[in-house]
């Protein structure tokens, strides 16, 4: 049955999916070309004078937003046919407990983005460490895990909107996400997010169990 | 004894502060197949959504099978079968593929069920629901229900947006379901020249009560139209429902055996009063629950 749902979850999210992966793979070649540039003209030393004493990021801007827009993508292509003509009353009525059902797809959708992101994130660290030692990729790792981070978050909270029944309280979920996902994009020096870590990792968990609530709301009818 | 399969007790509910239901009891029975007639805005589909355990009501509770539809387990689900209104089913799906998936959850699918209700069909096995229309859309959702063969089938108004060929092929195959004895049907319907070839007993609704909960046959055995001619307005008559003018003349309905009505009528000052006239059950209807 866990399969089954898998399954539905898939058909639903395939063409995101793999629109998602096609971006992300484009992103990860366009870095490599980008740091191959920056050694070509401004040289070795510069770019490492630069990363080192200025702080200076390695990767194209994209790597703070694609994996938001990736996670929204896949969140919407799964969520809004459930969504439309209140589908979601089919898949709730099959003979599953209703948490076990929404957690599959929850867990579902989580994977698949963990599965985009993880061979993206491998490849470039692996691929930058051509070009820099493993303190700067380790930094660099760290600097960008909050941003895909927020892709899952993203993911979640669209989830939880789309599950919501009433219109109302889905714009104020759409609110609170726009309130939390920019815990995810506060600008500072390398390393000076990683006090935040374990924040990330609650508002990941909250974020995780907020569709339970939204379709507890929806068995009882609220509208 | 017989088995009650849905029980409702004293269900009581509001949406903000506009009353849909006040204190509404009914059971059916297994085997049964009951009809909940009602204009627009009566409650229909808040019923099925509180059956389905999609709405809690205020007050009062509902059982199917013997368990709280509040909180059905994973084995009830599987013994009922649920059509929503507008044949909505997951579009995104082909026609193989909603089968591959529904057939996981039930142990008794029938695959062959499915597949013959769909051979009626002029589509392909990899066409997509959404690009269906809204029969064929229908012959599917009614193909997965035969194959889960469940033992109740909850239909909200199943015959939504049909023609009249795929609404009389809808029709024939739920009596056919039902032939055995053994399987239960609750459905609701706006056409309700539909329901009259299917259900054996029929509950109208009217806004906030029950106006009547009776077998359709006693429905259509005993309640009448009458016409009338009378020299002052008829307004009220005891016994009867929903007098009213029609032209230069009158007209009602009773429950009143023929004779009986026909004389309350003339005793009245009626003059000219018809036979009894019989209804089909839309007639029976519109004269109980009145035009408007």
């Amino acid at each position: 049955m866990i399969q089954a749902i898998c399954y539905k979850e898939w058909i639903k999210t395939r063409g995101a999916v793999l629109l998602s992966g096609v971006l992300l793979a484009a992103y990860a070649v366009y870095a490599f070309i980008h740091t191959g540039q920056l050694f070509r003209v401004d040289g070795a030393v510069a770019t490492w004078s630069g990363v080192i004493l200025k702080d200076a990021f390695l990767l194209p801007g994209a790597t703070r937003w694609l994996p938001l827009a990736t996670g929204l993508m896949v969140g919407l292509a799964q969520f809004v046919p459930e969504l439309t003509e209140r589908r979601l009353k089919l898949t709730l009525h099959l003979p599953l407990p209703a948490g076990r059902v929404l957690s599959v797809m929850l867990l579902h959708g989580v994977i698949t983005l963990l599965a985009l992101y993880l061979p993206v994130a491998i490849a470039l660290l692996s691929g930058l460490s051509a070009y820099y030692p493993p303190e700067i990729t380790g930094a660099l790792a760290w600097r960008a895990l909050p941003w895909f981070a927020a892709g899952i978050a993203a993911y979640l909270f669209t989830a939880w909107t789309c599950v919501e029944p009433s219109w109302q309280q889905r714009v104020k979920n759409v609110l609170v996400a726009a309130g939390a996902l920019p815990a995810c994009y506060v600008d500072g020096p390398a390393g000076s997010y990683l006090p935040f870590l374990p924040w990330l990792v609650v508002i990941l968990a909250v974020a995780f169990l907020a569709p339970f609530q939204a379709a507890g709301r929806f068995k009882e009818g609220v509208q | 004894m017989e088995e009650n399969i849905i029980e409702c007790e004293r269900v009581t509910h509001y949406y903000g502060s506009r009353l849909i239901h006040e204190n509404l009891s009914f059971e059916v029975k297994r085997g049964k197949i009951l009809g909940l007639l009602g204009k627009n805005g009566t409650g229909k589909t808040t019923i099925i959504n509180i059956l389905n355990g999609f709405l809690t009501p205020r007050a009062g509770t509902c059982r199917l099978f013997g368990e709280e539809t509040s909180a059905l387990s994973p084995r009830t689900k599987a013994r009922v079968g649920l059509l929503l209104e507008g044949h909505v089913q997951h579009a995104y799906f082909n026609v193989e593929q909603i089968e591959r998936f529904y057939r996981r959850f039930f142990p008794r699918w029938r695959r062959e069920a499915y597949h013959e209700l769909l051979e009626k069909l002029q589509v392909s096995r990899t066409q997509k629901i959404s690009t269906m229309s809204r029969g064929q859309r229908s012959q599917v959702a009614l193909g997965l229900l035969f194959a889960q063969d469940p033992e109740l089938l909850v239909l909200d108004d199943f015959s939504m947006g049909l023609d009249p060929g795929y609404r009389r092929l809808f029709v024939e195959y739920l009596k056919e379901y039902a032939a055995g004895g053994e399987k239960t049907i609750f459905l609701t319907s706006h056409i309700i020249q539909d329901m009259e070839l299917l259900i054996d007993d029929c509950i109208i609704l009217d806004y906030g009560h029950v106006l009547l909960h009776e077998p359709t046959r006693y429905i259509l055995d005993n309640f009448r139209r009458y016409h009338f001619s009378a020299l002052v307005p008829a307004g009220e008559l005891d016994g009867f429902c929903n007098t009213t003018r029609v032209g230069d003349r009158w007209e009602t309905y009773s429950f009143l055996p023929p004779a009986e009505a026909t004389a309350r009528l003339r005793a009245l000052g009626a003059v000219d009063a018809s036979a009894g006239e019989r209804l089909s059950l839309e007639d029976a209807f519109i004269g109980l629950t009145g035009k408007y």
